[in-house]
């Protein structure tokens, strides 16, 4: 059934309602400028199979994924409650809320319009707050390699920086920070950017330089909660390397007010102790 | 609001009207026709906009006809066309005639309304105010009612009240243009009473309701005037907050733009609506006007806007400021740094570079304010901040320490800037610049300079005072007395009479005046109580009595000293002073008293540590070894996760030589001669055994050094160097310095240089204080020398003999610093280095053997080869234990014979070093062969 069985033209009734849909209200834009309203969608194959309505019934149409130009899938809700959680320092929380996203926008990744590389951010901002590196740069790399969308390819890149920093690569890591800071006009993307790269610069020791990456944050791109933790928790750090104690205990006081729930601040806990 | 819609439902029922007139029996048909066309006139005249006449003209009706219900719209008209025709005054009477003649007329209510505004126009605010109260009740009005009356209140003077109107209206979340008007209202009111927090409450939550706002250009100017406001006011924090509620240009022009088109949409709508619903037509048409109104207005502010620069740096500025006055000054350097490196030609360059360089001098960026100092001079060179500029660039020289550049900064400054108003500071300074490089005869001319220049400058006193501590420090202590007494008579108040009259007796002892330096030091005790620089003074003391001889009043001194020292030098001068004399006596029960007391006294003081090594070291002395060995590993299971504390490393040591010396069999303790001895290797196992177990690397690598130490101690360098080589293996985050410079050295003595390199980057970068330093600068000059960075290596083993007190790597340093202007062709600065290694006794050794070698190289290449085989003999004669410059010494003479054609004495040379058995080995006995072949000579 569908455009394999029948030719295009021909694809408008196939056959009665078969399989799981899962959602519904999604418009189908193909390249022929033709526009499907959908009651649901599924994946097989290469085919997208669209619930419409025929008559008084309902019935599916196939279209091959070459022939679409853009799914009009609503944005889904767990997008903003999990960007929330993450906002809040509760990762553990986002990565629940996401995974049901990802859960249905895996079988469309390569469709224009779907949701799955943002949500796919999501989850390696989430894995990398809980400190479960390998598997956010296992899905960092995925994104890279699915998107079109210099923006998202930028934001995965940014997800490697700390695997670079690792391996001692700052000359690499550093250069992704400065091209994202360069090109991008996304200041979730900026915010990554200039704190990725206050990360390369204090594992250098370069704390001057590095203070200055991580205020970037607090001071322009306040709104970007779920950067805020990793910059105070690295600017208290460089205040330190810096012998500024008092500005660094302030610094680690203020994250663990602001962001109790986070990693950061159990962090920050264990180092106003040293101070 | 315009009245104007009045128009509309009026001609409604201009045919009823008329109908009206035609069927009242009063009037005649003349009078009715003519009624008719005075109303129709005037309904005309006030559908073209003449208000006035239409008003005359209607008036002129009301009067005529008789009167009927039907004329309730005429009434209604009356009162509009004189509002919109800003008679307000007879728009009220108007409105007060409708209201009496038809209380509850059809148009009732939207005449309170219309005299309520006609009252608040006409500026009869109690009257407004108390008719707008009473129209709170009508929920169609209760938003605009609110509003107007607050209004109606401010105008009048009576904030409170118009605050409480206000409250009402926006007491909730705000759902509508007006409660956004009345928010941007209140805010204004707010930050007049000074009630700061309310303010930052409504801005945020203004901005959280940001799509309700029609006017934004109007709410981000509001917002950046509240800011101002709360600036002045000294609510730094809650300025910022204003500020940053700000939106850049190309966002408001964003947001306004759709703004304009959703209104535009809505007015389509309407009509739509309209179209297919006629009914709604009065209603929507009010609405409609309301909103053309609107789009007009806000569309010309946008094109006044969009005229407009970036606003961006404005509000950069202003952010700047407040994190600067919040004491967050990194972050005001960072928004004056994105203001001057983003925005080339704005009005707030100037103000945002001299903004930047202030910041940076603040937080000590001193390289950073330097460069932006030259670069405000080069930009500015007569701007406002000019002189200021000037002065502050030799400041921050001198505050990174660096007197030199200070020096050329001032120096420039005071001959390009002659009219600076800071030119007395910079003259001053200039002379303390040249004061702290140690730069004497200069400093004094500088000195000199000012008190002529300036003779009653401020800082006169201070000139006067450092021209006498001029001459202490360079020795002349004769002069250096003259002019501190001089000082004396001249300043008896003045601010450095404590500390001459100390200089006088430093002045003294330097003479070997004992007697009076005692004498000056107990007086200076007596006249200046409590003053911080005790403790140096009764080191000076401490120091007289011990130069005669009597070291118990010496030692007690010398405790007075440590425990009254304003600084850490002081301190442990005299604590390791009194140490010395009584280790000189053999008292080591009292040294032992002495650290003990110490660590009671000061038990926070980085020099804890080294205490406990000489309790322990005291111990030992006594013959308590296991005491000493126990005190030496409680201490170090204390510390030894710290790599800060440098001394747990002296610790290591002296457990390991406490490991190795033979403990003395106790008197009368007949077990003592049978007990087995204990392996020293078994021993620091059990005392340190615990402490290999710790999980923390930086313990394990301690171990690792302990072992070390104890196998140098027993003469096994294999096991040594074992040991050694492991701790090269740790993360150089986890060693303490010690140990990076061992661990450096030795992947440098294998020829690892990057990985050495890590090793002796993080002991520099993480521990610029310690003893250990040298380690760090000579490792990285030999790194840069092998890799033939000569300009690097250079810079290294110069830092590490200008910049520190090189202790252990002293030799090694000037040696590389030798080498590198040899390979530079710096011959006469390398010959000076290398004699000055030469001459070192301590030195003696492998070292000196090469510096004599490389005095003949230097002969060589100057082609004075006689001079040069000077060298050369004196090293294959005198240094014979050290065969590789040996036979590198045979080679070179015999080539220096030759080049004196003294072809005999060089084969002379080449078959000497072929004689000497324990050359054979080497590559140059093979060359010699080669040398005498070339003479036709045979070996």
């Amino acid at each position: 059934m569908g455009s394999q069985r029948l030719p295009l033209q021909f694809c408008v009734v196939v056959l009665l309602l078969l399989g799981k849909i899962d959602m519904f209200g999604q418009s189908v834009l193909l390249k022929t400028g033709q526009k499907v309203e959908s009651q649901g969608l599924r994946r097989d194959g290469d085919l997208i199979m669209a619930k419409v309505q025929v008559g008084t019934g309902s019935g599916e149409v196939g279209y091959h994924v070459a022939q679409i130009a853009k799914i009009e899938f609503p944005e889904p809700a767990a997008m903003k409650t999990a960007n929330d959680s993450l906002g809040r320092g509760d990762a553990e929380k986002a990565l629940g809320e996401i995974n049901s996203v990802l859960g249905y926008y895996d079988q469309f990744k390569d469709v224009p319009g779907s949701w799955w590389a943002q949500a796919a951010l999501v989850k390696v901002s989430a894995l990398a707050a809980m400190q479960r590196q390998p598997e956010a740069e296992v899905i960092a790399k995925e994104i890279q390699k699915s998107v079109t969308d210099p923006e998202i390819a930028r934001a995965a890149q940014l997800r490697l920086v700390g695997a670079l920093i690792r391996r001692n690569d700052f000359d690499k890591a550093v250069a992704i920070c400065d091209d994202a800071i360069k090109n991008s006009k996304d200041e979730t993307t900026l915010a990554n950017a200039w704190t990725a790269k206050g990360d390369a610069l204090l594992a250098q020791k370069n704390a001057d330089d590095a203070l200055m990456a991580y205020l970037h944050v607090p001071v322009f791109y306040y709104e970007e909660k779920q950067f805020m933790p990793t910059a105070l928790l690295g600017s208290a750090r460089a205040y330190r390397r810096l012998d500024d104690v008092d500005h660094a205990k302030k610094t680690l006081n203020e994250l663990i007010a602001s962001f109790p729930q986070s990693a950061e601040a159990a962090a920050a806990q264990t180092e106003l102790k040293k101070l | 609001m315009s009245l104007r819609a009045g128009v509309l439902t009026i001609a409604l029922s201009i045919l009823l009207t008329y109908r009206a007139f035609a069927q009242s029996s009063s009037p005649s048909p003349n009078e009715g026709a003519e009624l008719a066309q005075l109303y129709n006139q005037g309904m005309a005249e006030f559908a073209a906009g003449d208000y006035a006449k239409a008003a005359a003209d209607l008036e002129a009706m009301v009067n005529k006809a008789e009167f009927t219900p039907q004329l309730e719209p005429a009434f209604y008209t009356i009162g509009s066309a004189y509002f919109n025709a800003g008679n307000y005054t007879k728009a009220v009477a108007a409105f007060k005639t409708y209201q009496s003649k038809f209380p509850n007329g059809a148009h009732a209510a939207e005449v309170a309304f219309g005299m309520a505004q006609a009252n608040l126009l006409g500026k009869n605010y109690a009257d407004a105010a108390s008719q707008f109260a009473a129209l709170e009740k009508d929920p169609r009005l209760r938003e605009q009612a609110l509003f107007f009356g607050a209004t109606a209140s401010k105008e009048a003077g009576k904030i409170d009240n118009a605050i409480s109107t206000l409250q009402k209206l926006v007491g909730g979340e705000l759902g509508s243009a007006f409660s956004v008007r009345g928010a941007m209202m209140l805010a204004q009111l707010y930050s007049q009473k000074g009630e700061s927090t309310k303010v930052i409450s409504l801005i945020g939550k203004l901005h959280s309701r940001i799509a309700l706002v029609d006017d934004i250009v109007g709410l981000n100017s509001t917002t950046v005037e509240l800011g101002d406001d709360l600036f002045k006011k000294k609510s730094y924090a809650d300025a910022l907050e204003c500020y940053r509620a700000a939106y850049p240009r190309e966002e408001i022009i964003k947001m306004q733009t759709e703004r304009i088109a959703a209104m535009q949409k809505k007015l389509d709508d309407n009509l739509n609506v309209a179209r297919s619903d006629p009914s709604q037509f009065a209603a929507l048409a009010a609405e409609n006007n309301q909103l053309k109104i609107d789009i007009v207005r806000t569309q010309k502010a946008l094109e006044e806007f969009a005229k407009l620069p970036s606003i961006t740096p404005a509000i950069y500025i202003r952010l700047a400021r407040c994190f600067y006055e919040v004491d967050k000054k990194w972050e005001s350097a960072l928004v004056y740094q994105e203001l001057v490196d983003r925005f080339e030609k704005i009005p707030e360059r100037e103000p945002a570079l001299f903004g930047l360089l202030v910041s940076l001098a603040e937080i000590n960026q001193a390289k950073k304010a330097e460069d932006r100092c030259e670069q405000y001079l080069r930009e500015f060179k007569t701007g406002p901040n000019a002189d200021t500029v000037g002065y502050m660039l030799g400041v921050v020289a001198l505050q990174a320490n660096d007197p030199r550049a200070a020096e050329t900064y001032f120096g420039r400054m005071l001959e390009t800037q002659g009219k600076s108003s800071y030119r007395d500071q910079m003259r001053y300074l200039l002379g303390n610049a040249k004061f702290m490089a140690g730069k004497w005869d200069e400093a004094v001319a500088e000195y000199k300079k000012y008190l002529s220049e300036f003779p009653n400058g401020q800082s006169v006193e201070d000139v006067n005072y450092r021209l006498a501590l001029t001459k202490v420090f360079s020795g002349k202590y004769q002069d250096a007395l003259n002019a501190l007494n001089d000082y004396l008579k001249k300043y008896p108040h003045g601010q450095y009479v404590s500390d001459a009259k100390y200089r006088i007796a430093v002045c003294k002892y330097a003479a070997s005046l004992y007697d009076e330096v005692i004498k000056d030091c107990k007086d200076w005790e007596r006249e200046f109580t409590g003053n911080k620089q005790l403790g140096e003074v009764l080191a000076l003391l401490a120091d007289s009595y011990a130069a005669t001889d009597r070291d118990t009043e010496a030692v007690d001194l010398y405790v007075r000293s440590y425990k009254t020292a304003a600084t850490d030098e002081v301190m442990n001068y005299s604590l390791f002073a009194a140490s010395k004399i009584l280790q000189k006596r053999g008292e080591w029960d009292k040294v032992a008293a002495l650290f003990n007391d110490f660590i009671a006294e000061k038990p926070e003081s980085p020099s804890v540590i080294s205490a406990l090594y000489w309790i322990g070291k005291a111990k030992a002395h006594d013959g308590k070894i296991d005491e000493a060995n126990k005190i030496c590993a409680d201490t170090i299971k204390k510390y030894i996760d710290d790599p800060k504390r440098e001394a747990v490393e002296l610790l290591l040591t002296q457990t390991a030589q406490l490991c190795v010396k033979k403990k003395k069999p106790v008197e009368g303790d007949e077990r003592s001669t049978t007990t087995p001895e204990v392996d020293p290797g078994a021993e620091l196992d059990q005392l340190l055994g615990n402490t290999e177990q710790d999980q923390s690397p930086t313990s394990k690598a301690r171990v690792l050094f302990a072992k070390a130490e104890l196998a140098r101690l027993r003469k096994q360098p294999a096991e040594e160097e074992k040991n050694i080589a492991k701790l090269a293996e740790f993360k150089p985050d986890d060693l303490s310095p010690m140990l990076l410079g061992r661990a450096g050295d030795y992947l440098l003595g294998q020829k690892k240089f990057d990985q050495a390199a890590k090793f002796y980057q993080q002991l520099l970068d993480d521990y610029p204080k310690s003893d250990n330093l040298d380690f760090a600068y000579n490792g990285l000059g030999e790194i840069a020398l092998q890799k033939n960075d000569l300009r690097s290596a250079l810079r290294y083993f110069n830092d590490g003999t200008e910049k520190i007190a090189a202790q252990q790597k002293l030799k090694e340093l000037t040696l590389g610093k030798a080498k590198v202007l040899l390979a530079t062709e710096r011959l006469d600065e390398a010959k000076k280095v290398f004699e000055q290694v030469a001459s070192v006794r301590e030195w003696r050794g492998e070292a000196t053997a090469f510096s004599v070698y490389s005095l003949g190289e230097i002969e060589a290449k100057r082609q004075h080869w006689a001079e040069a085989n000077a060298y050369f003999q004196r090293v294959y004669v005198g240094y014979q234990k050290f065969l590789p410059w040996v036979a590198k010494s045979y080679i070179r003479s015999g080539e220096c014979f030759e080049k004196l054609n003294k072809q005999q004495e060089a084969a002379n040379t080449y078959r000497e070093l072929l004689r000497n058995e324990k050359l054979a080995g080497f590559a140059e006995a093979a060359e010699a062969r080669k040398k005498l072949e070339a003479l036709g000579q045979q070996g």
